[in-house]
């Protein structure tokens, strides 16, 4: 796959090889191989318990902290293994925002939530944060709405709003790459709709992996697209290619609700 | 702008390219017809290559469409018509090709043209009209149905005359045949070439009766006026 697609090096942003990861001796992750370009959309599809969202987790190391796993294998972020001893992960993520399923915005108020990275980075000049906030919100097509209501409770706002707020924290620090855990999960197609768009644009600016169970929202915003199912890696494919012509009978029958 | 509405916006502009495509054949095998320089007879035939390649590539975009972002309403009725469209922009491309396949086949010879000038003021007036009918069903496709409703009564009255005139091509072939036989398959040709003009009127309706239904729903080709 990663080698026929006749991509230059360069244009490479995150490289999986050969990554396994196991909950005790529970091989979840089979062998992962497969690559993702800069500024590109990336969706990753198949069913529940099928190893996607932990595959996500994988990229930015979020699974360090849960007991009895393992992983073997590499994921190199421009080049550089992630799993090396000498990463920051303070620093990697920084680099790398997630979105989750489930609005989680601190209990704070709609600029602090925002705010929050850059202060844990050390950021202390006020004009800095607060241009940062606007242009974040802003970014998350969210300041119009909230303009005026910036110090209320994160709280306050709508289910939406509070996904949007939770984008806008993820992109605060600028990362390069955003990380989407079901980002629409729980909302209303009105919202979906708008984070979806959301998610196009962003890719002038970050790469961008999005899991997702919903074929037809994975569909709408992907560059390229995969396919997983118990942990193996079916297809990877531009997403022109996987929605019309999968090569994998596997993932027709998964993208035609055929399982 | 959303992403399915600019991927909508570069459909439009692409078939109206397709349209801009035939309108050049059309124009070239006509010119063929009449002045008879097979150079342009050539050139025109290889160019229906890129006629039905536009066809493939713009029908490989469509499904694309189709899968990627799952177009409900105006924008899934806009798509499956734009893939109808440009399978008849495609035959009156090759009806382009097929004017001047015929045409080479006539000869170089001028005189025949000279002697039946009335004849071939029928083929310009075809080449003008079927031109104007594919200008205005790319005009009803590109700038609104309902704006540019008024086009559709013309576009009936053109394929008319075109159909007319396709006719009198005949009777004149006739008559020039019971007075001088000598030259049968190259008069059975103009024959040939005429009814070339008249199916690209044909597919030129057929856009537009695609794209009133598109707009209202309607099959109007089942209705009394057709």
């Amino acid at each position: 796959m990663a080698d026929n697609n006749g991509t230059i090096k360069n244009d490479i942003k995150i490289e999986v090889k050969n990554l396994n990861f196991y909950y005790g001796n529970y091989n979840l992750l089979k062998n992962i191989n497969l690559f993702f370009k800069k500024n590109s959309v990336c969706t990753i599809i198949g069913p529940s318990g099928c190893g996607k969202s932990t595959f996500l987790r994988t990229l930015n190391r979020m699974n360090d902290y849960t007991e009895d796993t393992k992983l073997t294998g590499e994921v190199l972020i421009d080049g550089k293994n992630i799993y090396n001893r000498s990463v920051d992960v303070v620093e990697l993520r920084r680099n790398i925002g997630m979105v989750f399923q489930t609005p989680n915005p601190f209990p704070k108020s709609i600029f602090d939530n925002v705010a929050f990275g850059l202060k844990i980075h050390g950021i202390k000049n006020k004009e800095f944060i607060a241009e940062r906030v606007e242009k974040c919100l802003k970014y998350a097509a969210l300041f119009d709405e909230v303009k005026d209501t910036l110090y209320k409770p994160a709280f306050s706002l709508s289910g939406g709003q509070q996904q949007r707020l939770c984008i806008a924290r993820a992109i605060a620090t600028n990362p390069s790459v955003l990380l989407m855990d079901e980002p629409t999960a729980y909302l209303d197609p009105m919202s979906t709709g708008i984070i979806l768009d959301l998610i196009t644009s962003f890719k002038k600016y970050y790469t961008v992996v999005v899991v997702s169970h919903n074929i037809q929202q994975a569909a709408r915003v992907a560059d390229y697209s995969g396919f997983f199912l118990s942990g193996e890696l079916i297809e990877f494919d531009n997403a022109g290619d996987f929605f019309t012509r999968p090569k994998d009978k596997r993932t027709e029958n998964y993208i035609t609700s055929r399982f | 702008m959303n992403i399915l509405d600019y991927e909508l916006s570069k459909l439009r502009k692409s078939i109206v390219e397709m349209g801009d495509l035939v309108h050049l054949q059309l124009t070239n095998a006509t010119k063929f017809l009449l002045y008879k320089d097979a150079s342009v007879a050539k050139s025109t035939m290889e160019k229906d290559v890129d006629v039905n390649s536009k066809e493939v590539s713009i029908n490989e975009n469509c499904i694309r469409l189709l899968a990627l972002y799952q177009p409900e309403a105006a924008d899934l009725m806009f798509i499956t018509t734009s893939m109808k469209i440009i399978t008849d922009l495609e035959r009156m491309g090759d009806l382009c090709a097929a004017v001047c396949q015929l045409g080479l086949s006539l000869g170089e010879d001028l005189s025949f043209i000279a002697e039946n000038k009335n004849m071939y003021s029928y083929f310009e007036e075809a080449d003008k009209r079927a031109n104007e009918m594919l200008k205005m069903v790319i005009k009803m496709y590109s700038d609104g149905v309902k704006d540019n409703i008024a086009l559709k009564d013309i576009i009936i009255k053109d394929e008319n005359i075109i159909d007319d005139l396709s006719h009198k091509i005949v009777i004149d072939i006739i008559n020039y045949s019971s007075a001088d036989n000598s030259k049968l398959e190259n008069n059975i040709t103009y024959i040939f070439i005429a009814r070339k003009y008249e199916r690209f009127a044909d597919h030129a309706q057929k856009v537009m009766e695609l794209l009133l239904y598109m707009e209202l729903g309607k099959d109007v080709r089942n209705l009394p006026e057709f």
